[in-house]
């Protein structure tokens, strides 16, 4: 009887955490189930390097190497407060959950928590000027959020002072390599995600999952990425049949060295979905590939499309960049666009913060540049085209 | 000036060398085009391939004569420092010339976000002119800092000494503000640092290619007073030479073959110290109207070899070219410690 009062005081518990959770029958399914406390679990569909496993009484994260090998990077054994730690995850970080507060040292996660209600629950960032929602801002304002610093010139004693219940960055999925090792040493919790290396739009933003484990908000994960991945399919699906797919580049010359996606990553899937025709698609790397510009040029000057041209705004930059440029097909026909429409009031692009929660959105706005015809009345929200 | 028979030789076959390795820099990259289809290019016919007609004239051309002004100049600018300051090691970072354009570069792409300017449309930090402009002003500020002291000074240890540290409050200056900059101006400063030939195009050639020459020409008519200064200051001015104004000239003329070339390429290391040894050794010769052409020559050829050298790997990817350079820099180092005796008999130190 105690158990299940204490299970009940839990769950109410996890319940309280997530705002939008209406999960008043939580106890009642978990009596009749009687298999975990978890009311909604989350099922990992699109991403291929982390796995969350439900237990009775607790959860367990496992992040695995982004290569065909799949190592076991690392664990997180997730449970509530007053459970006893299970035996056979020696190596695990265990973690309390509902974490209370939270530091997000990349703006990549700032779009998940702010989708998952749970702006505020964060407590410092790395740089204030990479926070894009007004929510965010205005407990920045208010001094409610406060800036520790990049990782690499992080602040670790303001870390330690804020004692936050989770640190999120990302790497190579170890925190213990990827993060600060005094932190983790001092007991605060650092998890370390692989995003930036998934192969899909949707694999990467299937990593909401990963933060909202933490938060127990598996409802609120559920239903945010079951809307996501819908929209993005049924898009995709529109220019399954097109008849012709554009020709496609990106990226600029960047220190002489010009970095393409590689034919495997999320990018190359995005543009592909998106109906054109990306020039470095048979190549099978996840990462980018280090080009030089003869080769680009060798491969691109024909190509339709230029995009994702970084901060270039104006077609001037495009020479400014390397006079060379104007050799290009792309250039020509103007047909150059970047993803910088959407700026924060400090002038960094939203499209870091919460372009990969939309990733449906961006994709419209791809199709919208490809195959204008297929989205006859939408208006692109991140994209636009150089101005003249 | 009368050439041994040996150094005739010697100096013919560089020229060879020179041109089968100009020939061979144009002919090989990262895009592959066929030998024939290189050579009616250049001969100025037709191609049957527009992209490889850009390739060669848009790319790789500019970028063997880039490397043919960057060979030369900072190889002469080497052998004006080594000359005057009677020191082996002298090179154009001696005087905090290349740390001047450092800083100016530092400045631009570090501070990029702050100031709005646009990282990635001033881009690839070398050849663009902001950052071109940036580290022709910090070359330039060093230099006339230097120049001023050296009108007070007249002791060149002193002067050498003074170059080092202002070397050194140099690059604490800019790894405090690479300590405080984003990920992305690190990289393109850390890229920039690197050096790059690849990234100057016609338009920079036309300013470059005259000051160069102009910076060449020059550093030549020195050539007889700077025979004088081997000998000591006070030998040279008992000959004559009126050393303030010789100083002030070594300074200037190295200052901008070192200033203008790490403003276009970023630093390219070890260039400027190898090369005058190498030439020095293998023509046993010390007059400087011998030397100066030559050792642009000799700086020419390793450039060159070294940007050859720089595109090998897969043909995929470049190796940067301070990387190679410095390869190819350090070994000779090396060699001429082992090789002290020599180096004092060419500076007269004993």
């Amino acid at each position: 009887m105690l158990h299940i009062l204490l299970y009940s005081i839990l769950i109410a518990f996890i319940a309280i955490s997530c705002k939008n959770n209406n999960n008043s029958g939580s106890a009642e399914r978990y009596g009749t189930q009687g298999d975990s406390i978890y009311p909604e679990k989350m099922k990992i569909e699109y991403s291929k390097n982390f796995t969350i496993d439900y237990f009775k009484n607790y959860k367990v994260i496992s992040v695995y190497a982004p290569d065909d090998k799949r190592d076991l990077v690392f664990q997180y054994l997730l449970l509530p407060e007053n459970v006893e730690t299970p035996k056979g995850y020696t190596n695990a970080m265990v973690v309390r959950t509902p974490v209370k507060s939270v530091i997000s040292l990349t703006s990549l996660y700032l779009g998940f928590l702010d989708k998952l209600n749970l702006t505020d629950k964060i407590i410092a960032v790395d740089k204030k000027e990479y926070v894009s929602s007004d929510k965010a801002a205005k407990l920045i304002e208010e001094g409610k959020i406060s800036e520790v610093g990049e990782s690499f010139s992080l602040n670790v004693e303001k870390v330690l002072e804020l004692n936050p219940g989770l640190i999120l960055i990302f790497g190579n999925g170890n925190p213990l390599v990827d993060g600060n090792p005094k932190l983790v040493k001092n007991g605060i919790h650092v998890a370390s995600t692989t995003i930036h290396l998934e192969k899909s739009p949707l694999a990467r933003a299937e990593w909401i999952k990963f933060v909202a484990a933490f938060f127990d908000c598996e409802k609120e994960a559920n239903v945010v990425f079951n809307k996501l991945s819908e929209n993005y399919n049924k898009l995709a699906e529109m220019t399954k049949k097109v008849d012709y797919r554009p020709s496609v580049f990106t990226e600029v010359l960047f220190g002489g060295m010009w970095y393409e996606p590689g034919g495997d990553s999320y990018m190359a899937k995005l543009l592909k979905d998106a109906g054109a025709s990306y020039l470095w698609a048979d190549d099978n790397s996840t990462g980018s590939l280090n080009l030089t510009y003869e080769q680009v040029y060798e491969k691109a000057h024909d190509a339709d499309f230029w995009v994702n041209v970084q901060t270039w705004n104006k077609i001037g930059d495009v020479l400014k960049n390397d006079s060379r440029n104007s050799k290009f097909k792309a250039y020509k026909t103007k047909n150059i666009y970047t993803y910088n429409a959407l700026v924060n009031r400090y002038g960094f692009y939203e499209y870091w913060e919460d372009g990969i929660i939309n990733c449906d959105i961006i994709l419209s706005d791809l199709i919208k540049i490809f195959h204008p015809e297929l989205l006859l009345v939408y208006k692109p929200v991140y994209y636009k085209k150089l101005a003249d | 000036m009368a050439l041994p028979k040996r150094n005739k030789y010697i100096i013919a076959g560089l020229i060879i060398l020179f041109i089968i390795l100009l020939i061979l820099d144009i002919i090989l990259g990262s895009v592959k085009i066929p030998f024939n289809e290189v050579i009616r290019i250049l001969s100025g016919s037709q191609s049957s391939n527009n992209t490889w007609l850009t390739i060669i004239n848009e790319f790789r051309i500019p970028k063997a004569i880039t490397a043919i002004l960057a060979g030369s100049s900072l190889s002469v600018c080497g052998l004006l420092m080594q000359t005057y300051f009677r020191n082996p090691l002298a090179d154009p970072f001696i005087l905090g010339i290349s740390s001047g354009a450092s800083l100016g570069v530092a400045l631009v792409v570090l501070t990029a976000g702050s100031f709005g300017v646009n990282l990635y449309v001033l881009g690839n930090a070398a050849g663009n002119v902001s950052v071109t402009l940036a580290a022709a002003i910090g070359a330039s500020a060093v230099l006339l800092f230097i120049t001023f002291v050296a009108r007070k000074i007249n002791n060149n240890v002193t002067l050498l000494i003074l170059g080092l540290m202002l070397g050194y409050i140099i690059g604490s200056i800019e790894n405090i503000l690479k300590y405080f900059s984003t990920m992305e101006s690190l990289q393109g400063y850390i890229i920039w640092g690197m050096g790059n030939l690849g990234n100057v195009v016609w338009n920079d050639l036309y300013y470059l290619i005259p000051i160069i020459a102009l910076g060449l020409l020059f550093s030549f008519s020195l050539s007889k007073k700077l025979n004088l200064l081997l000998l000591g200051e006070n030998y040279a001015a008992s000959m004559g030479v009126n050393i303030k104004s010789i100083r002030l000239s070594i300074i200037i003329t190295g200052g901008i073959l070192g200033g203008v070339i790490t403003a276009f390429c970023g630093p390219v290391a070890f260039v400027g110290v190898a090369v005058p040894h190498l030439t020095r050794n293998l023509l046993n010769e010390y007059d400087h109207k011998i030397l100066i052409p030559s050792v642009a020559l000799v700086g020419s050829i390793l450039i060159l070899m070294c940007d050859i050298i720089s595109q090998m790997p897969g043909n995929n990817q470049t190796i940067p070219i301070s990387a190679v350079t410095s390869l190819v820099g350090a070994p000779v180092v090396i060699w001429i410690v082992i090789k002290q005796r020599r180096i004092k008999h060419s500076f007269k130190m004993e």
